[in-house]
């Protein structure tokens, strides 16, 4: 029986698009593993055919780094409602819990170094290495495989290169023409400045409203005027950049508005539900804390995404 | 394929429910015993899950015997 061949792990076990994916390390290849939980795929490649390695990096630790702030922020608002009217100490021990959790995996996600994409180049066709999604960890594997591609292909130097041929050299400088079903739109972003406006509005005014309450029929027509500009302004904002070439930050902090608002109107009309005598002052008090708290990253997400954008 | 983690999964999954054990038990200690010497992994791999599987097996048919005798028999 033939014996198989030993691998020596190069990477962690990283999480992809359709599983977990770790590269390994054979006598002359690298085996590209993609675990299911009851299969395993397997992808070689020989040193002789590696052409290229190129890293690229990715928006990827952003993300989850937002995803995370957005579960914290909520947790921590569930925890302090809680503690304010004293739920029950399991349930008060339950949401602290799922904050902790929250924040190490946060942490870890941080001290990790910032995300890349690393595709590998064969004469066949280029592969995505999903195990390798971290500057660290790229690095590393490169320091680790480059001398032994060496060994087989002889060592690199950039001057050996061959020169692009003038022929090609012109076809290069002319991009081909983009298919019209994937050609990208331009997006002004004007809506998405609106409602940037409109959120540093809302912030200024929850500021003043912690300082000053404000009350009666004037806080009403102001909550809900707010309330639909806001929702139209999203709306218009999402409709513009779809399929448009708005930068992908930008993009992300609409659909994010977008679940902030969500999750504030959802609370305003669950917490009356659950507690069902609640001080209307301390639930506005709250507000204005969510609304501080979430807009005032939202706004300076959407200026630092779209200064200088036209 | 990864006989070792069906077989665990069927061995495992069925405790989350407290009437499926007699049903899936001996399937995962049949696909642990046939998948025992089957070729699985390219990667050094070894029989604990298997071993595992067949001790929750054993386990889960036993107390599904147990509960649905005690449900019989009042």
């Amino acid at each position: 029986m033939k014996t198989p061949p030993a691998y020596n792990p190069l990477t962690r076990r990283a999480y992809g698009p359709a599983g977990r994916y770790r590269l390994y390390l054979g006598a002359d290849h690298l085996l590209h593993v993609h675990e299911e939980y009851f299969a395993e795929r397997y992808q070689r490649f020989y040193f002789s055919d590696i052409q290229a390695i190129s890293i690229q990096r990715s928006q990827t630790r952003e993300v989850i780094t937002l995803l995370h702030l957005l579960v914290l922020i909520a947790t921590a608002l569930v925890l302090s409602v809680m503690l304010l009217y004293r739920a029950p100490r399991e349930f008060v021990i339950i949401i602290a819990s799922i904050f902790g959790l929250v924040l190490t995996t946060a942490l870890i996600n941080h001290l990790l170094g910032p995300s890349c994409a690393c595709t590998l180049q064969t004469a066949v066709g280029t592969e995505q290495l999903y195990a390798v999604n971290r500057f660290r960890v790229a690095r590393r594997v490169l320091a680790g495989i480059r001398p032994l591609i060496e060994a087989v292909q002889g060592p690199f130097n950039p001057g050996d290169l061959p020169e692009v041929p003038p022929v090609l050299a012109s076809t290069v400088q002319q991009p081909p023409p983009v298919p019209a079903a994937r050609a990208l739109k331009h997006c002004t972003g004007r809506a998405h400045w609106a409602l940037a406006a409109l959120l540093a509005l809302d912030l200024a005014a929850s500021l003043a409203d912690l300082y000053k309450p404000m009350t009666g029929a004037l806080e009403t027509a102001y909550s809900l005027l707010m309330l639909f500009s806001i929702l139209g302004v999203l709306l218009a904002a999402l409709v513009t950049q779809s399929r448009s070439d708005l930068p992908g930050q930008a993009k992300l902090l609409t659909w994010t508005s977008l679940g902030f608002v969500l999750f504030a109107l959802t609370a305003s009309s669950v917490i009356p539900m659950i507690w069902g005598d609640v001080n209307q002052g301390e639930v506005k008090y709250w507000s204005d804390v969510y609304s501080v708290l979430g807009e005032i990253p939202l706004c300076l997400g959407f200026w630092r995404g779209l200064r200088g954008w036209r | 394929m990864l006989y070792d983690n069906i077989a665990l999964a069927l061995a495992v999954l069925p405790l989350l429910t407290c009437f499926l054990f007699p049903v899936t038990s001996p399937f995962a200690i049949a696909m642990a015993i046939w998948g025992w010497r089957k070729p699985s992994s390219l990667l050094p791999r070894t029989k604990v899950r298997f071993i595992l599987a067949i001790l929750m097996a054993l386990l889960g048919l036993g107390l599904g015997i147990a509960y649905w005798t005690a449900i019989i028999h009042g």
